[in-house]
C-alpha cells in the first residue's frame, strides 16, 4: 500500500517524488514564492516605516548587501498538519507565530494541582470543622472568586478585571465514586466520563480517594510573569477561600500550619525549577519530567488495533514543547530548530512509517508482547533504519523535504517508537533511539545529522543503565535538565516520543502521574489535549482564538 | 603499515578499508593550478605571503617540555601560520565521500596531519595550518576525493546534500557558487567558497559519469548496494551497542564476552 | 575488609625514565598517596584574593558586575580612595591572624606581586571543620573586609557595606562569585549544576598555567582532579569502578608503563590518530589486554577483552597520545576534540570493542567538537572547565587530554592561560611543588607508601 506521505509530497510539490532532479532551481520566485514571507516583508515594510528603525528587510539584507541567504532558490513546500487536512507553511508553524502552540503552553504551566486532603485534615483535626461534601462545593464556588482576583477578606483589597480572565477557574476530582457523585457537576473532572470504563477504573484506583483540586490560572497571569508564580497565586487563592469558606481566623498560630498544608503540602509541581544554567525557573518546558507528555496527551485511544495515532499526538506534543519552544526557541533563540521539528507532525510521514512498524510489531512480536533485551533492541532499531532509508533512498523528494537533522532525527525516533511499541518499555525505546542513530544508520551512511547531534546518543549507552549520581533514573522521568540532554537541541528528542508509545502499547491508563493525566481530561481548557494536531492546525490557518488577551484594558482599533 | 580494521564482506566495505590505510594516495583525476586553489579558497589572494598567528617556532622560548619535542610539527606550525578552514558539501546522491568518511581520513591518513574537523549532515569541516591546508586541497580537489557535481566547496549556506539535483546532476546551492558550463562540459566556479566573486571563473572539470560515481560508492544504498548485505557491520555495531550498555552500568560486565 | 587492587605498575616521567617500579594501584589513590592528599587539601584551602581588584574596585566604584570579562557597573557616590595595595602586607597580617588557629598551624598568608595579591591557605582545621570547600573562600574574603575595615577605620557610615561588595561582588543578589576573591578550587556552590563537581571546577587553563605549560605534569594534575572528583561524587565506589578510575590515572594522567610516552614516539614524526590506534591495539595485543574473539569471512577481527577496566586505561592512554600527536603537529590546541571524537569513533569499529567510556567519551567530544566551533557561544578548549555543562558527561578521560592539546599549542587561542588563568601563574611560586611536579611527586610518594599498603 502507498504511504498517503508520498502522495502530498506528490501533490505539494507537483512531481513524482521518485524524480531525482528539479529544472527549476532558481527560477521559483525567490521567498516571495511563499505568501507568509511576502506578508512579512510588507508589514515590516510598515513597521520601518513608521518609527523610523529599519526591521526585517531580507530584500535589503540578502540581495542589496549580499549578506544573506538567497531564500526561496529551492521550492518553498507547503506542508499539511498530520491527521488534518490543513496545508499551511512552515512560518505557520512557528511558536511565536501559531496561537495554539502558545496556547498548549500556557495551558499546561497555568494549572496548580493541589491535594486536599492535608488542608482537610488540619479542618478536622486542628479546628474541629466538619467536612462534607456540601463545604467542599461552597469552598469550590468560593475560589473560583479568589483566584481570579477576588477579594473576601481584606477591605482595601484591589481586584483584577475578571474580563480578562475568562479562562480561569477550578475544578477537583477523585477516585472516589461516592464523594464525586455529591461534588457540584460544575466543578468536576468526571473520571468516568471522560475515560473509557477500564482506564476510568485503573485512574480512579491511581488517583484514590484523596480530593485534587485542579487550578487553571488566567493565560494573561503567566504571560504576564513566568511559570514560578503559578504555586504563589493558586496558593494565595486557595487559603483566602478556605478562610472565607470555612470562616477561619486570618491570624493565629494554627493558620500557619494550615497554610502550608493547602499552599505547598501537598502541591504537584507541573515543572520543577532546574539547575541554575538553564536560566529559568518553575514551570517551564525545562522542568517538565518526560513521562508528563503521555499523561497530558487525551487522544482516544486505538489499542488494542493500534497505537499509532496516541503515539503520533504525543510525537506533536512532545516537539512543540520540548523542541520548538524549549530547546528552539528559549535556549538557541534561533529559528531554525523552532519549525524544523515541526516536520515530525507534518504529510503524515510518522503515520506512514509508523503503521509499516506497528504491522511489524504486531505480526513479530505483539504490542509490549516481549522483554526488553538487546535482541529486540537491535531488530527493532535495524527494521525501522533499513525501512526509513529504502524510502530515503526510492523518493529523492522526501530526502528534500527532510532537509539537515530532520532525516536522521525521523530515522532514530521511528526506532525507539518501533522498541518500545514492541517492548512496552520506554527505555529500550530510548536505547534503540541511540543504538539507531549512532551505530546502525550513522554506519550504513557514515552521515548523522547537525554537527554535535551524535552527542548525547553516544552518551546514553551508558548513562541509561547507570546508577551514577548524573545518570540512570527511569526515563519517563528525565527531562531538559537531566544534565546530558540539557545542552544540545534534540537531547530530549528520542526519549518522550518512545515514552507515549511504550505506554500505549501497554494500553496503559497513565505513564507517570494519573493525577496528570485526569488534570488535562478537562473539556473546558482552551487548548484541546484530545486533538493536538487538529489544534496547531487551527493555529497555523490563524482560527484558533487563544486566551489570555488584552483587549478589555487596552484601546479598541 | 597495514590499514584500519573495518568489518564487510562487499564493495562498500572494501573501499571503505581503503580510505582508512594511513598510506592510502587516492588516485588524481584532474588538475587545477595552485593559484586557482588558493583563489577558491579564498583566504588570500594568489602570491600573497601566509600571514602567521605567532612567531615561527625556532623563536619561541617555551619551558622544556620533552614530550612536545617527539612530535614533528608540520610546515605551517613552524612557521606560526594561521589556521585556515576548507569545506565541503558532499551530496546524499553518490558523492564519493560521505560526512564521516571524510572526518576518518582526515584523522588516519598521513598527509592530513595536524588536522581539525567537524561532520556535519551535509558537510565537514577541515582547519589546518594554512599552508598545510594549500597543500592538501590539491589532494581534495584534484582527486577521487572530489566530484565537481556531488561535491562542492562551501563556507556558508551549506545546505543541498539531500536535495534533489539540477537539471545538469550538480548539487543545489543556494548561492550559485558554481555552473555547469555546457559548452565547455565543466563545473565552473564563479565565487569562492565564502561566496564572494571571483574575478576570473576557476574551471574545475566536468562531472563523473553516474556509473563511475557508483563504482567510487562508499555508503550502502538500496538503489545499489543495499544495507542488507551489510551483515559482519550490522555483527559488529550490534555487539558495540550491547557492550556500551553493559559496561555502562559496570565496565567488568563485559569481560570475557 | 578494605578493597585492594591487584595491579602493579611502573612509573615513568615526562621524559619516559622510570622513576617507580612495582608500585601497587592502590599506592596513587587519592586515599592512600601523600603527595595527591596535599594536592587535594591545597586545592581546598587554598584563596587568592586579588587586592589590586578591591583598590581598584573602591577607587572607582566599580563593582558588582557580571560581565565575564570587563565591567558593567559603577556606583556614583560609594567611592573610596585607600591604598590597600600598599598596604598588603599590613592586610595579609591581620588576615593572617583572623584564620589561624593556633600559632603551630598550617596557616599561610603569601603577598604575591608587589602587594597585589594574597595568597592565603586556611588552617586544615577550620576546613576539618567546614562543611564543604567554598568555607575556605568565605573566610578568607571577610577577614579581608574586616581587616580592610580595622585598618583604614571603615564606620557604618563611610563603606563598610561597599568593601564587602569589592571582595564578594553581587552576590548574594546573584548567585555567581564575580568579585576579587576566589578559591584556588574555582567552584561556587550556588551556581553549581549540582553535586560531585567542584574539583571539576578549574578551567583547563588554570591546570596548563599552574604547570607552566608541561604537557605530562599537566595531564597529571589534571587527571588527579578527576580522580579527586570521582571520589567525591560517587564514581569511584565500588572495587570495579574504584579501579577503573585508578587505572585511567595511571595509564592515562601518570604515563604508567610508559605507554602514553612510547605511542607519541612511536608516531611523532609522521603518524595519525589512525596510526596511533593501530599501535594501541597491537600493544594490548601483546600486553594480553585483548585478544582475537572471532574472526569473520572478511578476515575482520573481533576482539574481547577479559579486563575491561585495563582496556579502557589503555585506551584513555591512547587517546592521550594522539591527542599530543595530532594537536602537537599542528602546534594547536583546536583540534583536541576532533582528536578525541575520530580516536574513539574509528577504534570501537577496529576492534569490535566499545570505546571509551562506553560512548561517554565519544558523545561529549562530539558535543565539544561542536561547540568549540560553532555560533551557540563556547570559547576555545582552554576556557572549559570540566564541570561545564559539556564536559561534565565524561568524567576523569577528557580533561587531561584538553589539558595536553593547550600545552601543545604555540599562540592560537584567544583564551589563553595568561588571559584567563594569570593569577595561577603568579601564584605558581608559592604552590607545593606537588602541584608543578604531579608526576614526580605522586611516584615518590607512591614508592614510599607501597610497601605499606
Amino acid at each position: 500500500m502507498e504511504k498517503k506521505f508520498l502522495k502530498i509530497l506528490e501533490e505539494t510539490y507537483g512531481v513524482l517524488p521518485s524524480e531525482l532532479k528539479d529544472s527549476k532551481f532558481h527560477k521559483y520566485g525567490g521567498r516571495r514564492q511563499s505568501r507568509r514571507k511576502s506578508e512579512f516583508i510588507e508589514a515590516a515594510r510598515r513597521i520601518a516605516e513608521g518609527r523610523g528603525i529599519p526591521s526585517y528587510n531580507p530584500d535589503r539584507i540578502c540581495d542589496e548587501l549580499g549578506l544573506g541567504v538567497p531564500v526561496g532558490e529551492r521550492f518553498l513546500e507547503p506542508v499539511r498538519v498530520s491527521g488534518t487536512d490543513v496545508l499551511c507553511e512552515y512560518e505557520d508553524l512557528h511558536v511565536l507565530n501559531n496561537a495554539a502552540m502558545q496556547q498548549l503552553r500556557d495551558d499546561i504551566f497555568r494549572t496548580a494541582i493541589t491535594c486536599l486532603d492535608l488542608p482537610h485534615r488540619v479542618l478536622t483535626n486542628r479546628y474541629g470543622r466538619e467536612v462534607t461534601p456540601e463545604t467542599i462545593n461552597i469552598y469550590l464556588e468560593t475560589i473560583n472568586h479568589t483566584l481570579v482576583g477576588g477579594a473576601v477578606a481584606q477591605e482595601h483589597m484591589v481586584e483584577v478585571n475578571p474580563a480578562l480572565a475568562p479562562d480561569a477557574y477550578v475544578k477537583t476530582f477523585t477516585g472516589s465514586d461516592e464523594l464525586a457523585s455529591k461534588l457540584d457537576r460544575r466543578f468536576l473532572i468526571d473520571i468516568d466520563r471522560e475515560f473509557d470504563a477500564e482506564r476510568a477504573a485503573k485512574l480512579k484506583k491511581g488517583v484514590g480517594a484523596s480530593l485534587w483540586q485542579v487550578s487553571r490560572l488566567p493565560t494573561h497571569a503567566i504571560r504576564s510573569m513566568d511559570g514560578a508564580m503559578v504555586h504563589r497565586w493558586n496558593a494565595m487563592a486557595q487559603t483566602m477561600a478556605f478562610i472565607a469558606a470555612y470562616r477561619l481566623c486570618a491570624g493565629e498560630s494554627t493558620i500557619s500550619d494550615f497554610a502550608f498544608s493547602a499552599k505547598h503540602a501537598q502541591y504537584v509541581f507541573i515543572g520543577t525549577p532546574p539547575f541554575p544554567s538553564r536560566a529559568h525557573g518553575h514551570n517551564n518546558p525545562v522542568g517538565l519530567p518526560c513521562g508528563y507528555i503521555f499523561d497530558i496527551v487525551q487522544h482516544p485511544s486505538k489499542m488494542p488495533e493500534s497505537p499509532v495515532p496516541v503515539t503520533a499526538e504525543g510525537v506533536a506534543l512532545e516537539k512543540v514543547l520540548y523542541m520548538q519552544w524549549y530547546y528552539g526557541q528559549q535556549m538557541i533563540g534561533s529559528v531554525g530548530v523552532t519549525v524544523g521539528a515541526s516536520v515530525y507532525y507534518l504529510n503524515e510521514t510518522f503515520e506512514g512509517w509508523g503503521e509499516h512498524l506497528a504491522g511489524w510489531v504486531r505480526d513479530r512480536y505483539g504490542f509490549a508482547g516481549v522483554s526488553p533485551g538487546w535482541d529486540v533492541i537491535h531488530e527493532c532499531a535495524r527494521e525501522a533504519v533499513l525501512h526509513c532509508c529504502e524510502d530515503y533512498d526510492k523518493y529523492p523528494v522526501l530526502l528534500e523535504h527532510h532537509w539537515g537533522l530532520i532525516k536522521n532525527l525521523f530515522i532514530a525516533m521511528m526506532a525507539g517508537v518501533c522498541a518500545a511499541w514492541a517492548t512496552g518499555s520506554a527505555y529500550a525505546g530510548a536505547l534503540a533511539a541511540h543504538h539507531a542513530l549512532t551505530l546502525i544508520h550513522k554506519e550504513l551512511l557514515l552521515r548523522t545529522g547537525w554537527g554535535g547531534q551524535e552527542t548525547h546518543h553516544h552518551n546514553s549507552f551508558g548513562i541509561l543503565p547507570s546508577v551514577l549520581i548524573d545518570e540512570g533514573m527511569p526515563v519517563e522521568l528525565h527531562g531538559p535538565n537531566v544534565p546530558f540532554r540539557s545542552y544540545l537541541a534534540d537531547s530530549q528528542f528520542f526519549t518522550s516520543p518512545a515514552v507515549v508509545a511504550a505506554h500505549e502499547a501497554r494500553m496503559d491508563a497513565w505513564g507517570l502521574s494519573p493525577v496528570i493525566k485526569v488534570a488535562f481530561a478537562d473539556p473546558d481548557l482552551v487548548f484541546d489535549f484530545r486533538n493536538i494536531r487538529a489544534c496547531i492546525a487551527r493555529g497555523a490557518l490563524r482560527e484558533f482564538m487563544p486566551a489570555g488577551e488584552r483587549n478589555p484594558i487596552i484601546p479598541s482599533r | 603499515m597495514v590499514g584500519i580494521p573495518y568489518p564487510g564482506t562487499d564493495e562498500i566495505a572494501e573501499r571503505r578499508r581503503k580510505w582508512l590505510d594511513p598510506d592510502f594516495k587516492p588516485k588524481k583525476l584532474r588538475e587545477i593550478s595552485d593559484d586557482d586553489i588558493v583563489k577558491l579558497l579564498g583566504h588570500r589572494k594568489p602570491g600573497m605571503a601566509y600571514s602567521s598567528v605567532h612567531p615561527p617556532l625556532d623563536e619561541i622560548k617555551e619551558p622544556p617540555d620533552p614530550i612536545k619535542e617527539l612530535v614533528e610539527p608540520t610546515d605551517g606550525a613552524r612557521h606560526g601560520d594561521r589556521i585556515r578552514y576548507i569545506q565541503f558539501t558532499d551530496s546524499q546522491h553518490f558523492a564519493p565521500l560521505p560526512p564521516w568518511l571524510r572526518f576518518r581520513i582526515y584523522a588516519t591518513n598521513r598527509e592530513f596531519r595536524g588536522f581539525d574537523s567537524l561532520a556535519y549532515s551535509g558537510r565537514t569541516l577541515l582547519e589546518m595550518r594554512e599552508r598545510d591546508i594549500d597543500r592538501v586541497a590539491k589532494t581534495l580537489l584534484e582527486t577521487e576525493m572530489f566530484d565537481t557535481a556531488r561535491c562542492a566547496l562551501r563556507s556558508i549556506t551549506v545546505h543541498g546534500y539531500s536535495l534533489r539535483l539540477d537539471e545538469d546532476g550538480l548539487m543545489f546551492d543556494a548561492r550559485r557558487r558554481y555552473i555547469y558550463d555546457k559548452e565547455r562540459g565543466e563545473v565552473v566556479y564563479v565565487k569562492t567558497q565564502q561566496s564572494v566573486p571571483l574575478e576570473e571563473p576557476v574551471p574545475v572539470g566536468p562531472p563523473l559519469p553516474e556509473e563511475e560515481l557508483k563504482k567510487m560508492a562508499t555508503v550502502y544504498r538500496f538503489d545499489h548496494v543495499p544495507p542488507t548485505v551489510a551483515d559482519e557491520l550490522m555483527k559488529v555495531v550490534k555487539r558495540i551497542g550491547e557492550l556500551r550498555v553493559l559496561g555502562g552500568l559496570r565496565p567488568d560486565l563485559i569481560n570475557g564476552k | 575488609m578494605a578493597v585492594r587492587h591487584p595491579d602493579r605498575i611502573d612509573l615513568h616521567d615526562e621524559r619516559g625514565e622510570r622513576i617507580a617500579e612495582d608500585i601497587p594501584l592502590d599506592a596513587i589513590s587519592p586515599l592512600h598517596n601523600p603527595a595527591i592528599k596535599k594536592i587535594c587539601e591545597t586545592f581546598k584551602r587554598s584563596v587568592i584574593v586579588n587586592l589590586r581588584r578591591i583598590e581598584d574596585s573602591l577607587r572607582s566604584g566599580r563593582m558588582g558586575g557580571e560581565m565575564g570579562v570587563g565591567e558593567e557597573c559603577q556606583i556614583p557616590g560609594i567611592e573610596l580612595d585607600l591604598p590597600i595595595v600598599e598596604n598588603a602586607e599590613k592586610i595579609a597580617e591581620l588576615v593572617d591572624r583572623y584564620v589561624r588557629v593556633s600559632d603551630d598551624d598550617d596557616t599561610s598568608v603569601h603577598v604575591l606581586g608587589g602587594g597585589e595579591i594574597l595568597f592565603v591557605q586556611v588552617p586544615t582545621l577550620r576546613m576539618y571543620m567546614a562543611s564543604d570547600w567554598a568555607s575556605a573562600t568565605v573566610n578568607v574574603g571577610v577577614a579581608t573586609a574586616h581587616a580592610i575595615i580595622e585598618l583604614f577605620n571603615i564606620t557604618p557610615f563611610n563603606g563598610s557595606n561597599v568593601i564587602k561588595s569589592a571582595i564578594f561582588g553581587r552576590y548574594p543578589q546573584s548567585i555567581t562569585l564575580r568579585g576579587a576573591v576566589t578559591g584556588l578550587l574555582r567552584g561556587w556552590p550556588p551556581a553549581l549544576d549540582g553535586v560531585g563537581l567542584a574539583f571539576r571546577t578549574n578551567m583547563v587553563n588554570d591546570i596548563v598555567a599552574i604547570t607552566n605549560k608541561n604537557t605530562l605534569n599537566g595531564v597529571a594534575l589534571s587527571a588527579i582532579l578527576e580522580t579527586l572528583a570521582m571520589f567525591d561524587s560517587g564514581d569511584a565506589i565500588h572495587p570495579v569502578y574504584e579501579r577503573y578510575h585508578l587505572l585511567r590515572l595511571a595509564y592515562q594522567g601518570l604515563n604508567a608503563n610508559n605507554l602514553v610516552y612510547e605511542l607519541v614516539k612511536e608516531n611523532g614524526k609522521d603518524g595519525t590518530i589512525g596510526t596511533v590506534i593501530l599501535s594501541l591495539i597491537r600493544r594490548a595485543e601483546e600486553d594480553g589486554v585483548i585478544k582475537v574473539k572471532e574472526t569473520l569471512p572478511s578476515g575482520f577481527k573481533i576482539y574481547k577483552t577479559d579486563d575491561a577496566c585495563l582496556w579502557n586505561a589503555y585506551m584513555a592512554a591512547g587517546q592521550l597520545a594522539a591527542v599530543i600527536v595530532n594537536c602537537g603537529a599542528m602546534r594547536a590546541v583546536q583540534g583536541a576534540p576532533a582528536t578525541i571524537n575520530a580516536f574513539n569513533d574509528i577504534i570501537k569499529l577496529a576492534t569490535g570493542l566499545p570505546d571509551l567510556d562506553f560512548g561517554r567519551v565519544l558523545g561529549t567530544s562530539i558535543g565539544f567538537a561542536f561547540y568549540t566551533h560553532n555560533i551557540y557561544g563556547g570559547a576555545g578548549p582552554g576556557a572549559y572547565a570540566p564541570a561545564g555543562p559539556l564536559l561534565r558527561h565524561s568524567r576523569g578521560f577528557i580533561a587531561p587530554c584538553i589539558v595536553a592539546g593547550m600545552c601543545m599549542d604555540a599562540g592560537t587561542q584567544t583564551f589563553t592561560p595568561e588571559l584567563t588563568s594569570g593569577v595561577y601563574m603568579k601564584i605558581r611560586d608559592v604552590l607545593p611543588p606537588e602541584m608543578k611536579q604531579p608526576i614526580k611527586y605522586v611516584a615518590e610518594a607512591a614508592s614510599e607508601i607501597k610497601d605499606k599498603l
